[in-house]
């Protein structure tokens, strides 16, 4: 079954910069779909529109067979590049407020994710180092049990040992029937996980397929053949 | 963040209030000071405003509080209450963690409603909090008259409040809304002085001087401030709505 799918997907933002220019793609149920790219590549314009955040200038995204443009969706959590919660509160308040209007949280699960992370709940949100704040965003996001998962930079600050954690919770959730869109400049980590990938370079698409095919194609690793393709070479 | 605002803007307006009421004897001290007396004596106007400020209790309360100083704090923390509720979200970028989550409609009515019931419970504090402070301090003042002036000074602020409400959805800095707030309210007084525009002053519909000689509230004019609070509302969800985050 298909959770996403985009046709000739175009934004243009007022300023006039054409972050994407006629992307296609499709995200297939039960897969790890990664979106790589250069700075600049309109990756994160890409989660945004996936997700109902910003208006396509032109084409379509569904998601769930819904356009996610204005409500959102309600079947996805998010983990955005910027990890920003409420500075001023208190974490465990920060939790009860999350709780009172994410969709299908459980504090259960969020008590799991917190003692995988190690993540102690004390004290404020603000106080948090970079690597804790993603703790904390990536527990709440997790907490809800939801079928799309949408993450960008979800290792962001994390020293190697939570940073595989998150990784294997991402292959676990999709064990659990779950779909992960997963943003990352790691290219070694989204090599460990991903199933299926699009390259963008300035808003166009390199690249759309599976790992295995680049890899077999390239004959090489997933670094050396995204160099290479953003480079200018070609498949 | 809300609720240390809404508690010190709440203690700023009970305050304010009791200060008014307990300064009476100060302030009528001073008016009929032989100086202020000397200085008045040539017109006839400010003195006789000066004698029913120190003998008629409902007009010092309107001259001081209900018509003056009321009407400024209710505008003061409209704007301080408002201004940043949404560019705070768009500059922070916490936009993201509740409009991924909840639909637009949830995030607008939710982020409106709650500002109205704490702005509201702040400006009739003020109001109930001078009237119980002025029978306290043994003074007599018709609970009809302070409940008018409290219930014009709400819908009122409640305006003011919805223009930053939809002010804080354009900027996704936190100074401007509330710059350009305080020059549209600015802009809205200065309409008091000039006949053909002087309807859209919301200052007087706050502090009507009919309930000071008896009558009641202004009906027509509380209608047309709430058509222009909805339309506001309406405008400003539509402007969220459609927003690009």
């Amino acid at each position: 079954m298909m959770v996403i799918k985009a046709e000739s997907l175009v934004k243009i933002y007022h300023n006039g910069v054409k972050a994407l220019k006629g992307v296609n793609f499709e995200v297939k149920e039960g897969r790890i779909f990664a979106v790589l790219g250069p700075n600049g590549a309109g990756k994160t314009t890409l989660l945004k529109c996936m997700l109902g955040m910003i208006k396509p200038t032109d084409g379509s995204i569904s998601v769930f067979g819904k356009t996610p443009f204005p409500d959102g969706v309600k079947n996805a959590s998010f983990v955005p590049e910027g990890k920003n919660l409420y500075e001023w509160l208190k974490i465990s308040k920060m939790v009860d407020i999350f709780a009172s209007f994410a969709p299908n949280f459980s504090f259960s699960r969020f008590e799991g994710m917190a003692k995988r992370f190690s993540l102690k709940l004390d004290g404020k949100v603000g106080e948090l180092s970079q690597g804790n704040r993603t703790k904390l965003y990536v527990s709440l996001a997790f907490a809800q049990d939801v079928n799309l998962y949408v993450l960008d930079e979800p290792t962001w600050g994390l020293d190697p040992i939570v940073r595989h954690e998150v990784l294997s919770l991402v292959k676990e959730s999709v064990l659990e029937g779950k779909t992960v869109v997963y943003s990352s400049h790691i290219l070694s980590e989204v090599e460990e996980v991903c199933d299926d990938l699009i390259i963008l370079k300035e808003g166009e698409l390199l690249y759309n397929g599976t790992l295995d095919d680049l890899k077999e194609k390239k004959k090489t690793t997933l670094s050396n053949a995204f160099l290479s393709l953003v480079k200018g070479d070609s498949l | 963040m809300l609720q240390i605002r809404f508690i010190v803007l709440l203690v700023v307006m009970i305050s304010s209030a009791v200060v008014v009421v307990l300064t009476r004897n100060f302030a009528i001290g001073a008016l009929n000071s032989p100086e202020i007396q000397q200085y008045i004596k040539n017109s006839s106007k400010i003195a006789s405003i000066v004698g029913k400020i120190s003998t008629n209790f409902t007009y010092y309360s309107f001259s001081q509080w209900f018509g003056k100083s009321y009407i400024q704090l209710v505008a003061i923390f409209a704007i301080i209450l408002s201004s940043s509720s949404f560019s705070k979200e768009f500059s922070k970028k916490t936009i993201y963690l509740i409009a991924s989550r909840m639909t637009r409609w949830q995030v607008y009515i939710s982020k409106n409603s709650i500002g109205w019931i704490a702005f509201s419970i702040i400006v009739i504090s003020g109001g109930i909090g001078y009237l119980i402070a002025a029978q306290l301090a043994g003074y007599h003042l018709q609970p009809s008259q302070v409940l008018s002036w409290t219930f014009t000074s709400t819908i009122g602020g409640l305006l003011l409040y919805q223009i930053g409400m939809y002010l804080s959805l354009l900027f996704k800095d936190q100074m401007k809304p509330l710059v350009v707030g305080i020059a549209i309210y600015i802009g809205l007084y200065i309409t008091s002085f000039v006949r053909e525009i002087k309807f859209l002053n919301v200052f007087s519909y706050m502090a009507q001087d009919e309930v000071l000689f008896g009558k009641g509230v202004n009906i027509f004019s509380t209608f047309v401030a709430l058509g222009i609070f909805a339309v506001i509302f309406v405008c400003g969800y539509f402007q969220f709505k459609f927003k690009d985050l």
